[in-house]
């Protein structure tokens, strides 16, 4: 056998994994945090607070905060780091959490919702303040398939380095387009009717005896190096250049403009003023929704629309100064996330 | 996940007057929303219109 055979074969070869491009998951190094890195509180209605990809919410605002931290295991710069921010009572149908949500194209090999279904196998390193099980699940789109399992704190404030391998799912929908193909989620809080039993597919995203993040006040729970492959070992994370990390997450969400005036509005048909066709840096995973954070902050300007594609937008509004002057100054938000 | 909060949702017409997008309020953001299903505002701006709870003002 080759050494290249050899190798394949550790990591799985013959199970459908692959030596590159295994890992499954975008800024599994929490690398990349274009909206910012400072501590976010979560509201009720959830959102995309910092590090790219990650998605954090509940049914009750202000219990947690999300932020990314340089304290991270050996190999790693960074973590995400949620913190409890009082000590709550986690009712029955409460519910905290955070996770990622995978697209559908990048988890297809998985097949699963088929005869063919692939075993999958996650990985993350976890520091956590208080000891005990806490809830991890993965689901499909529309949360009719769950499996949950124990991500097991062992030692307070310790990085430890975890697995859990999952049976393919062959039972139910499970995207394989640009909508969400699978969701992996740790839960800070997670009340009895979520609770039921683990290790299996069904629809409980818990189990009894499991601890709430949320219950300690200041308590804090960081989590970095997340892989989800093929196969049913864990194999070392598959560390990517920034660079090729970032490209990956603008499919779903980029900035750009500038602060400099770097725009220059030309006079254009009906509405007055209009930028030119603007690309994106990647195409991104469906045509975004726009917000532009600075056109009208120093004069005044009326919006005539975004006018985006997956691959371009142009906003068409009047941009003046003060003064009255033309005013190219603009940053614009690109928001594809699942 | 609780709902979204949206509010002054617009649609925006391009030149020949057809309809182009939503302008809205979500979440305290100002934002243009494709007519796109499968983008996450669009899908739950159309969600909150079928529960009666929110309205889409025509363009100006």
């Amino acid at each position: 056998m080759s050494k290249a055979a050899e190798l394949a074969a550790l990591i799985g070869g013959t199970s459908g994994s692959s030596l590159s491009n295994r890992n499954l998951v975008i800024n599994g190094a929490m690398q990349v945090a274009q909206r910012g890195t400072s501590a976010v509180t979560i509201t009720s209605t959830g959102e995309y607070p910092n590090i790219d990809r990650y998605s954090a919410g509940g049914n009750d605002s202000s219990l947690i905060s999300v932020e990314q931290s340089t304290d991270a295991p050996s190999g790693f710069e960074y973590s995400l780091k949620v913190t409890s921010l009082a000590a709550s009572t986690t009712d029955a149908a409460d519910y905290q959490f955070i996770g990622q949500r995978v697209e559908g194209y990048n988890t297809a090999q998985l097949d699963w919702g088929a005869s063919g279904a692939k075993t999958a196998t996650v990985s993350f390193y976890v520091k956590c303040s208080v000891t005990g099980n806490i809830p991890f699940v993965i689901v499909n789109s529309n949360d009719t398939r769950v499996y949950a399992a124990n991500c097991t704190v062992s030692s307070a404030n310790t990085w430890e380095y975890k697995t859990i391998t999952i049976d393919g799912d062959i039972s139910g929908t499970w995207l394989k387009t640009n909508g969400i193909g699978l969701k992996f989620q740790w839960y800070m809080a997670l009340g009895s009717n979520f609770q039921g039993t683990l290790d299996q597919w069904g629809t409980d995203y818990g189990a009894s005896g499991q601890i709430n993040v949320c219950n300690t006040n200041g308590a804090t729970f960081q989590v970095t190096g997340v892989q989800l492959e093929v196969g049913e070992q864990a194999t070392p994370f598959e560390h990517r250049s920034y660079g090729d990390e970032l490209r990956r997450c603008q499919r779903y969400y980029n900035v750009t403009g500038t602060s400099a005036g770097h725009f220059t509005p030309a006079s254009v048909g009906a509405y007055g003023y209009v930028l030119a066709p603007m690309s994106f840096p990647v195409e991104m995973r469906s045509a975004p929704s726009m917000t532009n954070t600075s056109f009208d902050d120093a004069g005044t300007g009326s919006y005539h629309g975004a006018f985006q594609s997956i691959t371009t937008y142009r906003y068409v509004q009047e941009m003046r100064d003060a003064s009255g002057n033309l005013y190219g100054q603009t940053i614009n938000t690109a928001d594809a996330e699942l | 996940m609780n709902e979204m909060i949206i509010t002054n949702a617009v649609y925006y017409n391009d030149a020949s007057g057809n309809q182009d997008s939503i302008k809205a309020t979500i979440d305290g953001i100002e934002m243009s929303v494709p007519l796109a299903p499968g983008n996450r505002h669009y899908d739950e701006i159309m969600r909150q219109v079928a529960a009666g709870t929110l309205t889409i003002a025509d363009a100006d």
